[in-house]
């Protein structure tokens, strides 16, 4: 397809849009109401009068029944008209409330009102039974408004003493439809109750839409957000760990602030971003983790071409769709409260070593090299007896910046309903998180949302959807401030006696070296501000012109501002031999970024059904644009530490800077949905792109997908099959693209221009040639297959969801290496080569179980596991490239294989014999082997040691309730994975940064371990440190993620607080950790690494509220 | 409806004409490609950018750390530098500085001197010829530099001398075809090069600089690839410059004991110093390029301190009446290595030499190229904290290594006080100056033969640090006379390893195994410890490996012979 021809669709599918709204201003609001009936039931003409008015009329059929029928005649009649006409002489009236009619009795004649003395109590009595005619025992029964309640009993049997005989009693009972009785039938109720179907009556938000769950064809998981809503985590994706069958969660640590890395259905492609689209309400967002969960109303995780393809180019890694809530149907408001306060520390803290054991592994690793101690005896004495607080400290680094217990607070307060503007959701959050380090690492979050949703006519549906964000904290860049404390020798101090800062490490009287004083550090941090504002306005207008077609036009405006100030104070130095003071310089840097993104989307979605057959036909077309500006100012030398404006500085240290980017997308898209009796499903959609990442001439494509599914418990063959709820089988194939992945501006050959270099000491401007561009650039295509099968017995006893996927991923925009002879900055170039395969699976098991009226649980098992290995690299194929060869996995780790430690003079020989084995080797140190076995060690012998990603997870879910109690336990692991061990624990002693507990265990001369979980320790030489499989290990882990103990107060009370509901619980997060193959101290969900912070484990207290 | 209908066409018209525009986002901040070498003063910026190829390449963090692959001087820690495995013989062919430093960067700035020249002669007449010259010469000056160090780093290499595109998979010339190349390259960058320096600081190249680096060249052949004929063009070139008359070694102060150590000050950094011919340049405070941290870092930088003089370096130093006075040879001094059971090499043949204090009575560039670590210690212990330093109104350095030869040299000593600003320094980094000008010539002059002619200029050299002159007739004296000159004259002023490459001299001075000590402690009743272990074979490092990641990726290339 050409690009005018796209040009021209969209711009059809914009005109059929624009004429729908046109012709709404000139039809108009008040059309007449045309029929004629003879001696029809009113019912009858009610209907009538609903279908060609599109009042909601609401009656009750005991109120109705004792109609009389009518005859009427209307030609153009306003409804006012008609109601009149028909209620003439009925024992009814009506009352037009919004647009919805509430027929009633007629209420008696106006008799004064005198209040007549309470009405006699009667006595209710019945049974309750299913549709199948059998008894249902433990049905609750209650009048609806008190606390009066009883159950049935074996057989189905109830009585119960009612205020007045103008009581309603209500039916409730698990899996089965929720019935109201008023008492004006009878006081004999012979109910049965329908089932509830709840998996296959649930709507599904899809991609502009919504869906049956039973008519979908794609691979669609929804998160239930009842689960997550109290789970004492500021971000959402926190909590989705171990919930959704194909989304990974990678939260590697737990800093305020940060949001963790999310997956769907694995890693598809090399190199470049692999997050899914985040949609909320519909349109992209670049990000989930500063809503409030409890504003969100369902989240969809669209995993399969079928579902995500009318997202097109962006869709390749996923799609999460958000909706936020948007009001009840109650008029009267729902006000709902919601609080936690939990207490948040480490899953596993590094353990740490005293500074004698420091000095002793100096000297050990000095030795080691052939080299002179560092440390005399009597430096080892004097940190054994702890008795020189100045030079022979014992100082705990991370216990003085770390605080282990720290709080999280969230309180919530929201209000729904239905009123006259229409439906409404207002609400607003506060976070407080406090992070790990000391003094500083606080973060606060406000959240503001009003989403209303008005009729403004019939036809005319009006939408806004606004939401505010505001986030603040008051440090930046604190991981590093732990993952220095974590290295930094405890043979510092953090102050001398005399009051002034130290962090110098003395051996042997002297200086030695000088660790970060993290101490003064945090205690003399900034000031500083990081706030983060978000804004967004959703309006969109949903226009039905006629019945069955609804056209719909949303304007999104996102702004977003973040900026930082940071300033730093006069930072003392303190010459302990000399005794004197320096001060640093003072400066200020502020920072100033604003984001703005418009999106424009235009939908027509034409839905009928005639007969069998069911049609849905959707078009659209949309367009974004993004823009961020940044602005930055740096000043120093101010003149005292208490002016923290950029003008109180020295104007001649000055600088600034700023950059902007931006970028483009358009799009085209349509959906074709039919289905035969909800019997045989089908499903066309297709997507046209436009991205400004891409050349001219190659930045627009197509990207279909097709899906079919067979609900074969509908075939009249399995009509006997009572038992069976569902059975379905899906099936679908279709493409994805991806070109997020590529720089902004890789169509536009960019040059290297800055201040290159001073001549006649000033400044003069460089200019150096940047990498050249390639204009052919285009997306990478990934074909993704879905094979899924849905089925449930037992209204819901047992179910199972599987789906096996597959996926190739071509014309993969690879980063090919270029010959650094040609001298590019980055010998590298992005070009369309290579393919991957992916294929994988997603499971869920689930049981639900009513064992009596009292107690009932649930049980679901998620499990998924994927595979992405390279096919082809084209002719950029490196047998031995470090991170992707063809036939090798994605995440693959390459290096050498460690054999063991050398333990034997006659081991070490032999090894020696190898070419390239650095002359340093000694006992202690680690073999690795020759792969090849042609007597040398070089990249040739580097062999797969492990993968990166987590290839399979799984979660079991459970919920039990009874009486009053629930309790939901979510178990979370990983498999196939594995974690490299890196930085400087493994290069310990490195820079006289210190080893941590886990390197006690060690190869020494007096202690030949070839069982230790590190080789000798050496300072200077690098030999142990290249990339082994020593280095590698099993990410293994089972986790309680996450369990919740709620109790609900019960009615009897609410009834006397006058509140809906009340439920208190208690709530943790990551309690318990099982990971057998993992370092002590690290989570299993990070590397050994110590750019560290920690991931945490929550207990928290709270309460919902609703009155 | 007419007007609904105007509507539709406009709205139509809308997005067909805005389809495209709307999708067109062009950089913001970033200058594109396609609008370079549009005006003359393109060059000039290309130009300016180039000049980072003389001094990122070496050291990183704009030290020039590479006399540490001598037996003279050694670094403490591993991790100040990438090449570190390449001073005690554990380098590999994926070190990643090898890779970045010695081989992609020379070839970016390569890739930009091939555009330059390629580009350039459209902007003929609309600019001075001299002017477009200049330009020219600067650029091959350095593009022929980055070639003659790929020659001796790798000696086999690619030779690219035009701009290539992606998919180029250029092989190896031979070290042959390079030094033809940038011979050539040289002369006829002097024609272009401009006589005087067009600024005050002598950052800009010159055809004299360009002469010194032509016969730099020439002399690694010449000594190397043992082609005698080498020295002679490396003589013709150095001539030029000596005969120019317009250089001069420093001596403002007149002072032996203080000219040495002041021509490197930030003062004399300037015009008025004639020893100078080009310097990599510094500014303080100027924290938008790369070339902030000068070389005070590493020297007296924060708890680095990293350079340390091996004692058999310090022992190296003449006595102030010279060895020749003592009956020392030059020969023996140049392969000497300290050893712990040695007493130094001095005692007893150096009247005035004082174990105790090892810097009195000594070549006064000693007492300017290192700290004096012990000055209070002149009978039985070593005392702590070390000299003191007037100029930067401190004491150097009081640290567990205190009695550890620190360097002076080059120290800037104004960036110590008030504010401890060691990495801020202002101080050129001298590239090229008229002493090594000077010992050049008289070694390549010697050897051509001409002995006799070259020893006025070693002498000149001598008699400004105030060391008597030396006399000789004969051939290899003199070569041992110069490599001791030059050891002591230009310690870390980054011509030290290539020398000891081109006269062959590391099998002699490193062998196998060689342990060296840091400073003497039997003197002062301790023990001298270790400082490294050289764990060098040859041939296989007279050349480093061409990288490990270039020769994966590109079969065209022939790996580095024993690596």
């Amino acid at each position: 397809m050409n690009f005018y021809t796209l040009v021209m669709r969209i711009n059809l599918a914009l005109i059929v849009l624009i004429s729908g709204f046109l012709q709404v201003s000139l039809a108009g609001y008040g059309q007449g109401i045309t029929f004629s009936e003879d001696n029809a039931s009113l019912v009858r003409v009610l209907r009538k009068v609903q279908a060609q008015s599109g009042y909601r009329i609401l009656y009750g059929d005991e109120v109705v029944a004792n109609a009389r029928p009518v005859s009427v005649r209307f030609r153009n009649a306003s409804i006012k008209e008609v109601l009149d006409k028909c209620f003439e002489g009925q024992p009814l009236s009506y009352t037009i409330r919004e647009r919805t009619i509430i027929v009633q009795p007629r209420p008696r004649a106006e008799v004064p009102q005198v209040r007549p003395g309470p009405p006699p109590p009667v006595e209710v009595r019945g049974t309750v039974r299913d549709n199948k005619g059998e008894p249902l025992p433990g049905v609750s029964v209650r009048v609806k408004g008190t606390n009066v309640s009883v159950s049935t009993d074996a057989t189905g049997g109830f009585s119960l003493t009612a205020p007045d005989n103008t009581a309603t009693i209500v039916f409730t009972y698990i899996g089965f439809v929720t019935r109201e009785v008023p008492l004006s039938q009878g006081l004999t109720l012979n109910i049965s109750l329908e089932e509830e179907l709840k998996a296959l009556s649930e709507v599904v938000v899809v991609a502009y839409g919504t869906q049956r769950k039973s008519s979908l064809t794609a691979a669609v998981s929804t998160v239930k957000m009842d689960d997550i809503r109290n789970t004492p985590r500021p971000d959402v994706l926190q909590s989705l760990s171990g919930r959704v069958p194909g989304l990974t969660v990678e939260e590697t640590n737990s800093e305020p602030g940060t949001s963790p890395g999310i997956l769907v259905r694995g890693v598809g492609t090399i190199d470049g971003s692999t997050g899914p689209l985040i949609l909320i309400d519909g349109s992209p967002s670049t990000s989930l983790s500063a809503i409030a969960p409890s504003d969100i109303e369902s989240i969809s995780v669209l995993k399969d071409a079928a579902a995500a393809a009318i997202y097109g180019a962006r869709a390749a890694n996923g799609v999460l769709l958000v909706t936020t809530k948007k009001g009840g149907e109650m008029d009267k408001a729902l006000i709902e409260f919601n609080t936690y306060t939990g207490m948040q520390s480490p899953t596993r803290l590094p353990g740490t070593i005293s500074s004698f054991e420091y000095a002793t592994l100096v000297n050990e690793a000095l030795t080691n090299e052939g080299k002179a101690p560092v440390y005399s005896e009597n430096d080892l004495m004097l940190f054994q007896r702890g008795t020189d607080p100045v030079m022979h400290p014992n100082t705990d680094w991370l216990g003085a910046v770390l605080q282990e217990n720290v709080p999280i607070v969230n309180n919530y307060l929201s209000a729904s309903g239905n009123s006259k503007i229409g439906r409404y959701f207002l609400s607003g959050e506060y976070l407080y998180q406090k992070g790990s380090v000391k003094h500083i690492d606080h973060y606060n979050r406000v959240n503001l949302r009003a989403n209303v949703t008005s009729k403004i006519s019939d036809k005319l549906q009006l939408q806004v959807l606004t939401s505010y964000q505001h986030a603040k904290r008051d440090a930046a860049g604190v991981m590093n401030i732990l993952s220095n404390a974590l290295r930094a020798s405890a043979t510092a101090a953090p102050r001398y006696p005399n009051g002034y800062y130290a962090g110098t490490m003395f051996a042997n009287g002297n200086y030695l070296w000088r660790v970060g004083n993290q101490v003064q550090v945090i205690e003399n941090y900034g000031p500083m501000d990081n706030r983060s504002s978000n804004y967004t306005v959703n309006g969109s207008l949903e226009y039905k012109p006629v019945k069955d077609l609804t056209l719909r036009l949303m304007g999104v405006y996102q702004a977003g501002t973040g900026d930082s100030s940071s300033y730093q104070g006069q930072f003392e130095t303190y010459d302990f031999f000399e005794r004197t003071v320096e001060l640093g310089r003072n400066s200020l840097t502020e920072r100033w970024g604003k984001q703005n993104k418009y999106d424009l989307q235009a939908t027509a979605t034409y839905e009928k059904r005639f007969g069998n057959h069911y049609l849905n036909v959707l078009g659209g077309y949309s367009q974004e644009s993004f823009r961020h500006d940044r602005l930055w100012a740096y000043r120093a030398d101010f003149i005292n530490d208490e002016l923290h404006e950029l003008s109180a500085g020295d104007a001649a240290t000055q600088t600034n800077g700023g950059r902007a980017d931006h970028w483009a997308f358009m799009s085209g898209f349509g959906r074709l949905s039919y289905n035969f009796k909800e019997r045989y499903l089908f499903e066309f959609t297709g997507r046209y792109d436009g991205s400004s990442r891409l050349a001219a001439g190659h930045q627009w494509d197509f990207f279909p997908s097709v899906s079919a599914g067979w609900n074969i418990q509908k075939e009249n063959f399995m009509q006997n099959a009572r038992w069976l709820d569902l059975l379905k089988l899906r099936f679908s194939v279709g493409q994805l693209g991806n070109a997020e992945k590529l720089g902004l501006y890789e169509p536009y050959p960019r040059l290297d221009v800055r201040p290159a270099y001073t001549f006649n000491d000033g400044l003069v401007v460089g200019v150096l040639y940047g990498n050249p561009a390639n204009p052919e650039l285009s997306w990478e295509v990934s074909t993704t297959y879905n094979l899924g099968l849905d089925a449930s017995v037992k209204n819901g006893l047992f179910a199972v969801e599987a789906d096996i996927w597959k996926k190739e991923t071509n014309d993969i925009l690879l980063t090919v290496p270029v010959s650094t002879i040609v001298g590019l900055p980055a010998p590298s170039m992005t070009t369309n080569a290579g393919s991957v395969a992916s294929h994988g699976f997603d499971l869920v098991l689930s049981h639900n179980k009513q064992v009596n009226s009292d107690f009932r649980y649930n049980a679901s098992f998620t499990i998924s596991g994927w595979r992405s290995w390279v096919v082809d690299l084209k002719d950029r194929a490196t047998p031995f490239g470090n991170e992707y060869r063809p036939g090798g996995d994605l995440g693959d780790y390459y290096g050498y294989e460690a054999i063991g430690i050398i333990n034997s003079e006659e081991q070490l020989a032999n090894y020696r014999n190898i070419e390239n084995v650095v002359p340093q080797t000694g006992l202690g140190d680690l073999m690795y082997k020759d792969q090849n076995g042609d007597g040398k060690l070089d990249y040739m012998d580097n062999v797969k040691i492990g993968n990166r990603y987590v290839k399979t997870q799984f979660g079991l879910n459970l919920g039990f309730q009874f009486k009053a109690f629930d309790l939901a336990v979510l178990f979370q692991g990983a498999a196939n994975t594995d974690r490299v061990w890196d930085g400087y624990t493994k290069n310990a002693l490195m820079n006289y940064e210190s080893p941590l507990d886990l390197h006690l265990d060690r190869w020494t001369p007096e202690n030949q371990n070839a069982d230790a979980l590190v080789p000798r320790l050496l300072m200077n030489y690098a030999h142990n440190r290249q990339t082994s499989s020593w280095w590698i290990k099993s990410g293994e882990y089972v986790r309680l993620k996450n369990v919740q103990l709620g109790y609900n107060l019960p009615d009897k009370l609410l009834q006397s607080l006058k509140i809906r509901s009340l439920r208190a619980y208690v709530a943790g997060s990551n309690l318990f950790t099982y990971a057998p193959d993992y370092v002590d101290g690290f989570d299993p969900e990070r590397d050994i690494y110590d750019q560290w912070y920690p991931n945490f484990r929550v207990v928290s207290l709270g309460l919902n509220l609703k009155f | 409806m007419r007007h609904i209908n105007a509507l539709y066409i406009l709205l139509l018209s809308f997005f067909l004409v805005s389809c495209e525009n709307f999708l067109k986002k062009p950089p913001l901040t970033e200058l594109s490609e396609s609008s370079f070498y549009k005006s003359p003063g393109d060059a000039a910026f290309a130009v300016n950018a180039m000049y980072d190829g003389f001094y990122e390449l070496e050291g990183g963090n704009g030290v020039p750390y590479l006399d540490v692959l001598t037996d003279l001087i050694f670094l403490r820690n591993s991790w100040e530098i990438g090449f570190f495995p390449a001073t005690n013989g554990s380098l590999t062919s994926d070190n990643w500085w090898v890779r970045d430093r010695m081989w992609n960067k020379k070839y970016t700035y390569i890739r930009n001197a091939n555009i330059l020249l390629e580009n350039i002669d459209q902007f003929r007449g609309q600019i001075p010829d001299a002017d477009l010259d200049n330009y020219k010469g600067q650029a091959r000056t350095i593009r022929a530099f980055l070639y003659t160090r790929l020659m001796q780093i790798f000696g086999d290499a690619p030779l690219v001398t035009k701009p290539l595109g992606v998919n180029d998979w250029p092989g190896t010339n031979s070290a042959d075809e390079i030094i033809n190349f940038i011979m050539a390259e040289f002369d006829q960058a002097i024609i272009e090069l401009p006589v005087d320096p067009a600024d005050n600081k002598h950052g800009r190249l010159t055809k004299y600089a360009a002469y010194v680096l032509k016969a730099r060249a020439a002399m690694y052949v010449a000594g190397f690839y043992n082609r005698p004929e080498y020295y002679q063009i490396a003589a013709d070139a150095l001539r030029e410059v000596v005969n120019s008359g317009k250089f001069q070694l420093f001596n403002k102060y007149q002072d032996p004991a203080k000219d040495f150590e002041f021509l490197f000050r930030e003062e004399n950094e300037g015009a008025d110093n004639r020893e100078i011919l080009l310097s990599l340049q510094f500014v303080k405070n100027e924290a938008a390029t790369e070339n902030t941290h000068n070389i005070s870092t590493v020297f007296a930088g924060n708890g680095w301190k990293g350079i340390q003089a091996h004692q058999n370096y310090i022992d190296m130093f003449e006595c102030k009446h010279g060895w020749q006075a003592h009956g020392i040879s030059f020969a023996t001094m140049n392969s000497y290595r300290d050893t712990k059971a040695n007493a130094s090499p001095l005692a007893g043949r150096c009247p005035d030499y004082t174990p105790q204090n090892e810097f009195a009575n000594r070549d006064p560039r000693l007492n300017q190229t290192f700290f004096n670590p012990n000055i209070r210690g002149s009978g039985g212990a070593i005392s702590k904290g070390g000299e003191f330093w007037p100029e930067a109104n401190r004491s150097f350095f009081p640290d567990q290594d205190n009695d550890a030869y620190f360097f002076k040299k080059m120290v800037e000593p104004s960036l110590f006080y008030p504010l401890y600003e060691p990495w801020n320094g202002a101080n050129n980094y001298i590239l090229i100056r008229y002493a090594d000008a000077l010992l050049l010539y008289a070694e390549a002059l010697n050897g051509s033969g001409r002995t006799a002619e070259a020893l006025p200029y070693i002498n000149l050299v001598r008699a400004r640090a105030g060391m008597p002159a030396v006399a000789t007739g004969d051939r290899m004296e003199l070569l041992e006379i110069i490599k001791h000159e030059r050891k002591v004259e230009l310690i870390m002023e980054q011509q030290l390893y290539y020398d000891y490459k081109r006269w062959r001299e590391m099998e002699r001075t490193m062998p196998y195994g060689a342990v060296y000590y840091g400073f003497r402690r039997e003197p002062f009743g301790a023990v001298s410890q270790a400082m490294e272990t050289k764990y060098l074979v040859y041939p296989k490092y007279y050349n480093w490996p061409i990288p490990t990641d270039e020769i994966r990726n590109n079969s065209n290339l022939t790996p580095s012979p024993n690596w």
